[in-house]
């Protein structure tokens, strides 16, 4: 598989990132998620197709999801310096008001229990998993900035808020003469585009790599019309329920006539669509099939033509903000 | 009148800017009126203590500004009790340098802004809109240079992303230059994606948000129709409003505002206004005058304090808007 740059960036990266939330333990988390042992062939056949960067977080099954993805990729003979391990912190890792957000005290914490969890000396991306209102800004450029200086991580990213406070995060940065974020992790795909207004243009203007999540709207992008208004286990559970418009299912239908017209499946052409926006660097995709990750890597090499794109962006209407408050 | 400050800046403006766009030279646009059906506008503003008066170079291609001056120099007290804005970047004629943020149109801009509006200097000279064709640090140097220059007190944006608004805010201080004070931004009961980006971002910044278009070019105030899409001339006339204001609800806002304003018994530009000075960081709407009472209404708007309820009856219907009014 193709490695290009994580934005602006010298860190090479595959153009589909292996997502981990969907590996941990549905004892303890949601009920969509994956064993240990159902999870670890996911990421061998990841690594065997050329996927080099993986994504979790510390809040994904409490911990879990970083220990099957550490052992998983010692156990498959990765490559320490050629994979990309990216997790993330913000999310309560306890029910103290110290075990969460982005205060000094818990960057410390949360990046130490995080590389133990993984079985790793260092982490390649360490991503502030929301903005953090309770924590001025500077206090957390200053411990990423230490943390990285203290070899524990190569680069820092962040993930859904508003572009106003991305940018008064790397204007800080700056300022100050610390590390910069170099990557964004938000939620985009055909049926939620708000991102076009000023986020994709803010990055594309710093140079800063785009790796969304959700890339197939939680499978809604991956089925046809009929089967979604049946419903999955995660769809129907799913505490952020997304509802759909009318224009959202002209897109799906427009997906489907590609998908038709190509001899691929719907989620090929959602995420080649994805991967063909200007900017954008690696969607984050989830498997809790082996098809799903199948498709995710047809997609990395179907090239869409103009008038697909068009077609496929052509329904689309507004829609009020989801993914962060 | 009640003056607040614009923003953080130790300036004080009332709570309704008298917008001037409509006034000037109906060659330039239909609903435009003439110096003569203009000036009792002004005269009557300066008499209800509105002291903030808004234009811009390219409205009626500068008659705007001679009108406003000529009636500032009439009726207006003494300058230093009136703060009059204007704005630079539309094509003031046909050369690619007639127009932009470079520093060659800039100086040109304001002196030619200066001596339309017959004064020494202007309070307020804002960009009109973003310019993808200047570097913002040629443009920040500029507008710095104009200040310094004393031909212009506080600068201020108009209609761009948040995203290019902060990088002229953060640039500037990097550069230890004149910062932005305020936005001039669209917003209105119809069209409130600002609520999204722009208004955080100001309100984080201490920047003064004086929007345009608060009544939706009329529509806010009932004078549409859903069956046959407005009755006024520049209604008709305007295809802006009608790419932006006409969906189902858009019209059920509209009804709100009705509702509120007839158990009030005001008018439906008093409430949309009222609605729009309890936002908070909103310092004053800009609001055009082609008939005396939309000025009264404007002005009475000030003194009506709209309950929770109310707020939340009028903001209940609003769908997501694509942008609209820059690109």
């Amino acid at each position: 598989m193709k490695l290009v740059r994580l934005g602006k960036t010298g860190l090479k990266v595959s153009r589909i990132c292996l997502g981990c939330m969907s590996y941990g333990s549905p004892k303890h988390w949601a009920e969509w998620v994956l064993e240990e042992e159902e999870s670890r062939p996911f990421i061998k056949k990841a690594l065997e197709s050329g996927i080099n960067f993986f994504d979790t977080a510390d809040v994904y099954s409490r911990g879990v999801s970083e220990q099957i993805l550490g052992r998983a990729l010692k156990d498959f003979g990765a490559n320490r310096e050629h994979i990309v391990v990216a997790t993330k912190l913000c999310g309560a890792m306890g029910s103290s008001p110290n075990e969460v957000g982005l205060s000094r005290k818990h960057v410390m914490h949360a990046i130490d229990n995080s590389l133990k969890r993984l079985g790793l000396d260092y982490v390649d991306l360490y991503q502030i998993h929301r903005f953090d209102p309770t924590t001025p800004i500077e206090e957390t450029v200053d411990a990423l900035h230490d943390v990285v200086k203290a070899g524990k991580v190569r680069y820092i990213g962040a993930s859904s808020m508003y572009a106003w406070q991305f940018s008064k995060y790397l204007h800080t940065q700056e300022r100050l003469g610390k590390t910069k974020f170099v990557s964004m992790q938000n939620f985009y795909n055909l049926v939620y585009r708000e991102e076009e207004r000023e986020m994709l243009p803010l990055c594309r203007d710093q140079g800063i790599g785009v790796i969304p999540w959700s890339p197939l709207a939680r499978g809604f992008l991956a089925r046809s019309r009929d089967a979604n208004t049946e419903g999955t286990t995660r769809s129907k559970s799913d505490i952020r329920r997304l509802t759909y418009s009318e224009a959202d299912y002209e897109t799906l239908d427009a997906v489907t006539k590609i998908a038709r017209e190509r001899g691929v499946p719907n989620s090929a052409v959602a995420l080649a669509w994805v991967l063909a926006q200007p900017g954008l660097t690696a969607p984050i995709v989830g498997a809790t099939k082996m098809s799903h990750l199948d498709d995710a890597l047809l997609a990395a090499d179907l090239e869409l033509s103009k008038e697909e794109i068009d077609s496929l962006s052509k329904p689309y209407q507004p829609k009020a903000i989801v993914g962060h408050t | 009148m009640e003056t607040v400050r614009l923003g953080k800046t130790g300036l004080k403006v009332s709570r309704i800017c008298l917008g001037t766009m409509t006034y000037g030279t109906p060659k330039w646009r239909d609903w435009v009126l003439d110096e003569e059906a203009s000036k009792p506008f002004i005269k009557r503003a300066l008499e209800a203590g509105i002291n903030f008066f808004d234009t811009a170079d390219i409205y009626s291609i500068g008659e705007s500004e001679v009108v406003l001056g000529n009636a500032l120099k009439e009726y207006a007290p003494k300058r230093e009790r009136v703060v009059v804005a204007t704005k630079l970047f539309n094509p003031m004629g046909s050369s690619p340098n007639e127009r932009g943020l470079s520093r060659k149109h800039v100086m040109h801009a304001i002196d030619n802004s200066l001596r339309r509006l017959q004064t020494d200097y202007v309070d307020l000279y804002q960009i009109h809109r973003f310019d993808t064709h200047t570097p913002i640090e040629e443009t920040i140097e500029a507008l710095h240079d104009v200040v310094k220059a004393g031909k212009a007190r506080y600068i201020g944006a108009s209609s761009m992303y948040a995203w290019q608004f902060a990088k002229y805010l953060f640039k500037a201080e990097e550069m230890g230059m004149t910062k932005f004070v305020s936005m001039q931004n669209h917003y209105n009961l119809v069209y409130r994606e600002e609520e999204r980006e722009m208004l955080p971002l100001c309100r984080d910044q201490g920047i003064g948000v004086i929007p345009w278009s608060p009544l939706a070019r009329g529509f806010l105030t009932g004078n549409r129709r859903r069956q046959d899409k407005g009755e006024t001339t520049r209604a008709k006339s305007d295809e802006f409003a009608h790419a932006m204001y006409y969906n189902d609800a858009d019209f059920s806002v509209v009804d709100r505002v009705t509702e509120i304003a007839k158990k009030r018994g005001v008018s439906n530009a008093q409430v949309a206004l009222a609605w729009m000075l309890q936002v908070p960081g909103i310092t004053s709407p800009i609001v055009g005058a082609s008939k005396m009472a939309h000025l009264e209404d404007a002005i009475a708007a000030v003194a009506l304090k709209l309950e929770p309820d109310e707020v939340k009856a009028l903001e209940e219907h609003y769908t997501p808007h694509r942008v609209l009014g820059h690109q």
